[in-house]
């Protein structure tokens, strides 16, 4: 069986995904994609580890997948926010906020 | 709804599973890849671009697998529990909608599953619920077995017993009878019992109060201590602590109380205080021959009672051989302690009720499957609407048997309600033999029981209609016919006349064993007892040994009783008897000889013992055939005399005539030295002594004058319009006028006595009966419906042949013929049932046998002219069908 990634990214994962899917349904190379270009390659995140946090925030009731067609007639799994996930994305938001803010403040110079 | 269930997507394989994680994935990789390409990368370096970027992917693809599993599993629980719930909602909906049938249902269930639990309350009380002592599983009854049956044991015999055996922990022999209590409130007979050392440490009781007795205490000769019962202790001392080294007087001695045992242990019978019991060497050489003592031990741990009784049956074994004069062809043996209590025709009876209420389970689910298949006709057009709307045939047979499942719950929940209802009726109803062993209430085992039962009648009932409903995969001819008959409703009706058969055949069956019951219970009611038991009232007197210490005093005191209760107003004639006939006693004595002529020792013939007054043979209407009764005259000194039984005379004499012959018995009385003997001066007819289905014993009656016995039981005849009953407190007067300190000792009426002595068949017997008519019942409504059913269903054919000139008699007498096929072959099927079942009730049969071509003869025509009843009314009405209205209906 494999690991849990327990390190500071997976949370990051989480919260990057629901914000990214808080805009429209989308699957999984859809996100990769999204993420990507808004980090403008300063995260370097593997495809991996993405698609572990897709399926947990599945089995939390964050989000429903379902196999669609994706814009080259392919079968893909799409991803969809559910209320409970737009609930988390609120909550997970503002604690990471508060981090970032809190982080900013030790490193600014007083 | 999920959307799964919306689409009724099937739930994913484990493989379909892997399958949708590797898609997912090289979905991700070959869209990685052909965007790479398409930004001018090879397609070899965009390959391995996309593998780098997604990372292990081996490792992600297993994680993913498992954590689908998961949700897949997760999803799948949740959804069965909400369809479940949405079923039952939907269940109790419908169940609203048709408060009709709902209740019809609901009433049958109850009654079928009402009887399950009253009868396994009762067997759960007297079999199943663990007997109230720490020890209970290891205790057994040990006990002597003879030609004639078992009895107990001597002393010398009990302590071989004791010591010879190895498989027992403990060994403890009881010498138990009620004795008269005096000094505090009214004297009282209360059941009391002398045991020895070992007999609370076989049980495992330890006393709430104080302590049991200390080995110095047990030595013989000093009989000054005893132990006592919660109840004897809150009643007579208020339950209160400093009962210890306070004193009791029982049988006129004082006694100082040692302990107090718990609420629940009064062993044996409803014993309510133990003393110790004690011999001296002289009683151990002398006393092989009086068998006297009850036995309990404690097996050791690990010793099956099979292994102990036959250790035991060894040693008895060798005591016959060793005493060939006292122990010849004696056998040992031991039995489980809830054998001994309750014996084994009560235990087969319990046994052949909760079969027979089994059946009435059953017969109440085929009804009620009946009822829900003639509802579930008039719901085809709402089941072919879900069909097409996606439901599948496996959906409609849920819903079907969740429906049952919930209706058998109610009535389950109705039928415990009923069962605790009517528990103070049954419990007045059981023997005694099942009352002692246990208190009987609704227990949590009763009510898990009864949960059990409602499930299986559920799903049986739901059984039917739920195939039914999943068979019918065709929904064009069930929309098109709309709510009405078509040729797939053939099949139902099939089913229906296939149910009725059932039910037919199974109320026979209960038919036929309450009608050999009751034939037999008939039978046994109208035995001549060889007395007349009507009006006459019985009570025990015992005089306690310490005032009534010689023969003369005892005979002398209860000569006074006798002489003032037959001289209080309305009282015809007294007698006195020492062993009321059918009042389950037992006292068989070895003849020694007759005219002197001494038996072989190892050929005694036993004979019964009674003794009584001048007058009693009259009292009780027995009849003298032949010399004299004995008389007043007969008295300690003058010439000693005996009045033997038809029986005995025959037994004894043969063809002699007995009068003028002595006889005497191997046992003494009073303060008489020499041996009981007598010259017959009388024979009387026999009596009906042990049971009324038992012959008569061989009956030796003695003087009490000759043969002072201090427990008599005085036996009153009322004048002539006076009821028995109400002479108590009279003679309760008179008795007090000859002592203060005699108690009137269960006093009733010798029908209560006779009544006593068949409560065990008229338990069954009525119990059966009931069981019987309810089964008969619900068959006969089985019947009624699917007639009526049928006759509804087919009304517009009816009218159409009336119309074309059918007479009414003859299109009755056709629908009756329908209805003849299940009964007559539910008859047949009931018959054949009968005849292989009713073995078990063999042994609970008095002169009657279990194939009795009358009984199961009359009973099967009866059934059957019923039936045709039944069915004849709705077939009537075929008759009376209006062509017109038929042919417009719909």
């Amino acid at each position: 069986m494999a690991r849990e990634p327990l390190d500071l990214l997976q949370g990051t994962l989480d919260v990057l995904v629901l914000r990214t899917l808080s805009w429209d349904t989308m699957h999984g190379y859809a996100i990769s994609r999204w993420i990507r270009e808004r980090t403008q390659g300063v995260l370097e995140i593997e495809d991996a580890p993405l698609y572990k946090a897709l399926h947990r925030l599945e089995r939390d009731g964050a989000v429903t997948a379902s196999w669609g067609l994706s814009e080259n007639n392919r079968r893909a799994r799409y991803y969809a926010l559910t209320a409970r996930g737009r609930q988390r994305l609120k909550s997970e938001e503002s604690a990471w906020r508060r981090y970032a803010e809190a982080v900013f403040r030790v490193l600014e110079p007083a | 709804m999920t959307p799964r269930r919306l689409f009724t997507l099937p739930w994913r394989s484990r493989a379909h599973i892997a399958t949708d994680v590797d898609r997912e994935i090289a979905f991700h990789v070959q869209s990685r890849v052909a965007e790479l390409v398409a930004a001018g990368v090879s397609r070899e370096d965009a390959e391995r671009r996309a593998l780098r970027e997604f990372g292990d992917v081996e490792d992600a693809r297993e994680y993913l697998i498992h954590l689908d599993r998961g949700i897949e599993n997760t999803q799948r629980r949740r959804e069965h529990m909400r369809d479940l719930w949405r079923d039952v909602r939907y269940a109790f909906r419908r169940m609203r909608a048709a408060p009709v049938f709902t209740a019809t249902a609901i009433a049958t269930l109850a009654l079928g599953i009402g009887a399950n639990t009253a009868v396994f309350s009762v067997v759960e009380a007297a079999l199943l619920r663990p007997l109230p002592y720490p020890n209970a599983d290891r205790v057994v009854v040990a006990y002597t077995v003879a030609s004639f049956g078992n009895f107990a044991t001597s002393p010398p015999d009990f302590f071989d017993w004791k010591s010879q055996t190895r498989s027992f922990d403990e060994m403890s022999a009881i010498s138990a009878y009620p004795r008269t209590v005096t000094g505090r409130g009214e004297p009282q007979s209360i059941a009391g019992a002398n045991v020895t050392h070992g007999f609370f440490q076989t049980f495992g009781v330890t006393p709430v109060v104080g302590r049991v007795f200390t080995a110095d205490e047990e030595h013989y000769g000093n009989t000054q201590y005893v132990v006592i019962g919660y109840d004897l202790w809150q009643r007579m001392f208020g339950g209160r602590d400093d009962v210890v080294g306070q004193s009791l007087e029982i049988n006129a001695k004082r006694y100082l109380v040692v302990g107090v045992m718990p609420k629940q242990f009064s062993y044996p019978g409803r014993t309510q205080f133990w003393m110790p019991l004690a011999f001296s060497a002289h009683d151990l050489e002398t006393q092989r021959g009086a068998h006297y003592l009850d036995v309990v031990a404690l097996l050791k741990r690990g010793v099956a009672a099979s292994a102990a009784s036959e250790d035991l049956g060894g040693v008895m074994q060798r005591l016959a051989a060793t005493y060939p004069n006292t122990d010849k062809e004696y056998i040992a043996t031991v039995a489980p302690l809830r054998d001994a209590l309750v014996g084994g025709t009560p235990k087969r009876a319990l046994m052949v009720l909760l079969l027979a209420v089994a059946l009435v389970a059953l017969i109440a689910s085929a009804n009620v499957a009946n009822l829900v298949l003639a509802r579930g006709t008039s719901r085809r057009r709402e089941m072919a609407v879900r069909l097409a709307l996606g439901a599948t045939p496996r959906d409609l047979a849920y819903i079907a048997l969740t429906e049952n499942v919930v209706l058998a719950l109610l009535g389950g929940l109705a039928g415990l309600l009923l069962a605790t209802v009517l528990s103070g009726a049954l419990d007045a109803l059981r023997p005694g033999a099942l009352r002692d062993v246990g208190d009987l209430h609704i227990s949590a085992m009763t009510a898990a029981f009864t949960l059990a039962v409602s499930m299986l009648v559920g799903l049986l009932c739901g059984l039917a209609p739920a195939l039914h409903a999943a068979r019918r995969t065709s929904l064009q001819p069930a929309l098109q016919a709309g709510g009405r008959a078509d040729t797939g409703e053939r099949r139902t009706n099939a089913l229906r006349a296939t149910l009725v058969a059932c039910e037919i055949a199974l109320s026979l069956v209960l038919l036929s064993g309450a009608g050999l019951l009751t034939k037999s219970f008939a039978r046994l009611q109208h035995v001549d007892a060889g007395f007349d038991a009507e009006n006459l009232l019985v009570y025990t007197v015992s005089l306690p040994e310490a005032r009534y210490a010689t023969g003369e005093r005892i005979a002398a005191t209860f000569s006074d009783i006798v002489q003032r209760a037959g001289a209080a107003p309305g009282v015809k004639s007294v007698g006195l008897m020492s062993m009321l006939p059918l009042d389950g006693g037992f006292f068989s004595i070895s003849t020694h000889s007759i005219d002197g002529a001494v038996f072989p020792p190892d050929n005694q013939p036993g004979t019964q013992i009674r003794i009584l007054a001048p007058g009693t043979l009259g009292t009780l209407g027995i009849r003298l055939v032949r010399g004299r009764d004995v008389a007043e005259y007969d008295r300690l000194g003058s010439q000693r005399v005996v009045l033997v039984n038809e029986a005995a005379a025959r037994r004894l004499w043969k063809e002699v005539d007995p009068i003028g012959h002595t006889i005497s018995i191997s046992t003494r009385f009073g303060d008489d030295t020499s041996r009981a003997a007598g010259t017959v001066v009388g024979i009387v007819s026999d009596i009906r002594d042990r049971a009324l289905g038992s012959p008569p014993s061989a009956t030796v009656y003695f003087p009490h004058a000759q043969a002072p016995w201090s427990d008599m039981n005085v036996v009153v005849r009322p004048a002539a319009g006076i009821a028995a009953a109400s002479l108590t407190s009279t003679l309760r007067a008179q008795l007090h006028a000859v002592d203060p300190l005699l108690p009137m000792v269960d006093a009733r009426t010798m029908d209560d006595v006779v009544r006593g002595s068949v409560a065990q068949p008229r338990f069954a017997t009525l119990l059966m009966g009931i069981f019987a008519a309810l089964a008969v019942v619900l068959a006969l409504i089985g019947v009624f419906g699917v007639m009526a059913y049928m006759v509804g269903q087919r009304s517009r054919e009816i009218g159409i042949r009336i119309a074309l000139g059918a007479s009414g008699g003859r299109v009755v007498r056709e629908t009756l013929e329908r209805a003849a096929i299940p009964v007559f072959a539910g008859v047949l099927a009931g018959v054949l049932v009968t005849f292989v079942s009713v073995r078990a009730l063999t042994r609970l049969l008095y002169d009657v046998q279990p194939h009795d071509p009358l009984v199961i003869g009359g009973l099967t025509l009866a059934l059957v002219a019923v039936a045709l009843l039944a069915a004849y009314l709705p077939a009537r009405r075929a008759s009376s069908v209006d062509p017109l209205t038929a042919l417009r209906a719909d």
